[in-house]
């Protein structure tokens, strides 16, 4: 186990090289942000100068390696729009969304397993279709209008939840919903199709022949191997907690780091990008492993070797 | 046996030929029939263009609805142009930039799958390091920042739509491939000395190719709900072409008032995203039952 993690660990480390890599050369090879950041009216001086304050007067190798170098000690430059160090933006915001991750992730294991459960225990009859529909509904809903929808009915016309924003425990409510549906949609089709695997497996059989009520072979029997699938789609939600809340935090006016990665993008603040996306794939890579780790706890008969 | 079955039955083998027939998934068809329709012959559908502004007419409601008018039977946005309009026109450009972005991604991933899949070693090893790294960035993030850099048109989004998309062709079929490649009639072909591009086109490449067909349906979906979220959030296609996302955000700051605006594109795009979705698992299950869990 231990040497699994470490060589999945590696693996990472030269996956995060590369992404570094990409990340770095797309810098390079697009848009100078030099020009970003002066006016028309500057004077071939002011570039120079800029040019050498940023460090994009010496050769590429040398910037890749200084690039390297401060990034191993934390300093990943100042961002262009703030005039700060970015770790110190990123982590001023990264609170803001980690605060909606239990949320998200509470809603939609709470519309999952119920939904999964009811679908897969009454496979092919009403409710099963009725759950099925609406996950396959869930899937298809962009949850940028999902967003606009839940605005449109819950702040605009019943005026029960505020738009937008942070303020106070009932703003979580529709970030979190939208979120959550999007994601519950999946997990919910997962567990559905993998408890019908579990619920056909000789040991429920047994069990069912041993007399056990239906309630107990659920609970003890299927739903801890059917939970499988919750824990991949809990962890790639988490995993792409960036990607989802870029949309969601810019639907609501939320000031996580999806929303610093939306203006990062627009303002072509290079290098608190670079820091987003290199803090995202981290994030990824992590949950992953975690993923793979929880396997193992959940399902003895997975073994890494 | 079933010689005499087959011409003692010929009546009830046609009914089971219209009920194959009839598990097609008719109202997904139909639906995905609407859009190509749509896409094809726009002009013709509707005598307005996507971009005519009538100031006096802007934030006209449905035609259902008190002081709707007959000209813009979905209403009319913010600068007073007409929503069914624009949404047949967003149909051009969804249909011509996924459907673009689905045959490169699938080509290109297809490609390399097979090339990673059946020459091995360090060829195998060097596209499947790139296909984790691009696998490790978020989809959005990657397609929002290239779809950036690269600057407004349709050819960026395109771009970014397969960049975020190969890897997961090139990861399925190279599964595929390496469990096809100890087949006999590909050692034969090998033993006979068939040239190494011979036995990838020839011999490889059609035993993959449902499993190809099948992965390219069931993308299809998730294709087009990145393109509508990359025009909402407004990178990539131009603000003059219409696109379903663009109309969502438009409309979102006239929530309050004009629910319309944002609410009929936003159906569109679920319509469409959920027939795509249905007709890929029809697909899946047509050819290959066994990738349910794609």
């Amino acid at each position: 186990m231990q040497r699994y993690i470490l060589r999945r660990a590696l693996q990472g480390v030269v996956t995060l090289f590369v992404v570094t890599l990409v990340v770095f050369a797309l810098g390079r090879l697009i848009g100078n942000p030099v020009d970003l950041l002066l006016p028309d009216d500057a004077t071939e001086e002011d570039y120079q100068r800029i040019k050498q304050h940023l460090g994009l007067d010496k050769p590429i190798v040398q910037q890749l390696g200084i690039f390297y170098r401060n990034a191993l000690r934390g300093d990943l430059g100042d961002s262009i729009k703030y005039r700060r160090p970015v770790t110190e933006i990123f982590f001023e915001r990264f609170p803001n969304t980690a605060k909606l991750a239990p949320i998200v992730m509470l809603i939609s294991i709470g519309i999952a397993i119920p939904l999964g459960v009811t679908a897969a225990f009454f496979r092919g009859r009403f409710p099963d279709k009725i759950a099925t529909f609406a996950a396959v509904f869930g899937m298809a809903t962009p949850n940028f209008w999902l967003g606009v929808v839940f605005i449109y009915i819950f702040a605009v016309f019943f005026r029960v939840l505020p738009a937008g924003g942070m303020e106070g425990p009932k703003a979580f409510i529709l970030p979190g919903l939208t979120l959550g549906i999007s994601h519950a949609a999946s997990m919910m089709r997962l567990l559905r199709s993998s408890m019908l695997e579990v619920i056909s497996s000789d040991y429920v059989r047994t069990a069912r022949s041993k007399g056990l009520p239906n309630r107990m072979i659920l609970l003890r029997h299927t739903m801890r191997n059917a939970l499988i699938p919750v824990v991949t789609v809990g962890g790639m939600l988490l995993a792409n907690l960036f990607a989802g809340t870029l949309v969601v935090e810019t639907v609501f006016a939320w000031p996580g780091i999806g929303q610093l990665t939306y203006q990062a993008v627009f303002f072509r603040d290079y290098p608190l990008l670079q820091a987003m996306v290199i803090a995202a794939a981290i994030l990824m890579l992590f949950m992953n492993l975690v993923v793979d780790i929880l396997y193992g706890f959940l399902d003895p008969r997975i073994r890494y070797s | 046996m079933s010689a005499t079955v087959k011409s003692e039955t010929r009546f009830p083998v046609s009914i089971i030929q219209l009920r194959r027939l009839m598990r097609l998934p008719l109202v997904p068809i139909l639906i995905i029939g609407v859009l190509i329709v749509a896409a094809a012959f726009a002009p013709l559908l509707t005598t307005r263009l996507p971009n005519d502004m009538s100031l006096p007419d802007r934030r006209t409601p449905p035609v259902w609805m008190e002081g709707g008018k007959s000209e813009y039977p979905l209403g009319a946005d913010a600068l007073g142009r007409d929503i069914l309009t624009r949404i047949v026109y967003s149909a051009r450009t969804t249909a011509i930039v996924a459907g673009a972005a689905l045959l490169l991604a699938g080509a290109g991933g297809l490609a390399l799958g097979i090339l990673a899949g059946y020459l091995g070693g360090t060829v195998d090893g060097l596209i499947m390091r790139v296909v984790d790294a691009s696998m490790a960035f978020p989809t959005i993030l990657l397609a929002l920042v290239l779809a950036v850099t690269l600057g407004p048109g349709i050819m960026t989004v395109v771009i970014a739509l397969v960049v975020v998309n190969w890897a997961g062709y090139t990861r399925v079929i190279r599964g595929e491939v390496l469990s096809v490649r100890n087949r006999d009639h590909v050692t034969s072909a090998v033993s006979i000395g068939c040239s190494q591009r011979r036995i990838m086109v020839v011999h490889i490449l059609p035993m993959v190719f449902n499993t190809f067909m099948v992965v390219l349906s069931v993308n299809a979906g998730a294709l087009i709900l990145t393109e509508a979220t990359l025009s909402f959030l407004g990178a990539g296609v131009p603000i003059d072409t219409p696109t379903w996302g663009g109309m969502v955000a438009d409309g979102r700051r006239y929530i309050a008032t004009a629910w319309w605006i944002s609410a009929f594109p936003g159906l569109a795009i679920t319509m469409v995203v959920l027939s795509v979705n249905l007709f890929g698992d029809w697909v899946r299950d047509r050819l290959d039952p066994r990738l349910r869990g794609l």
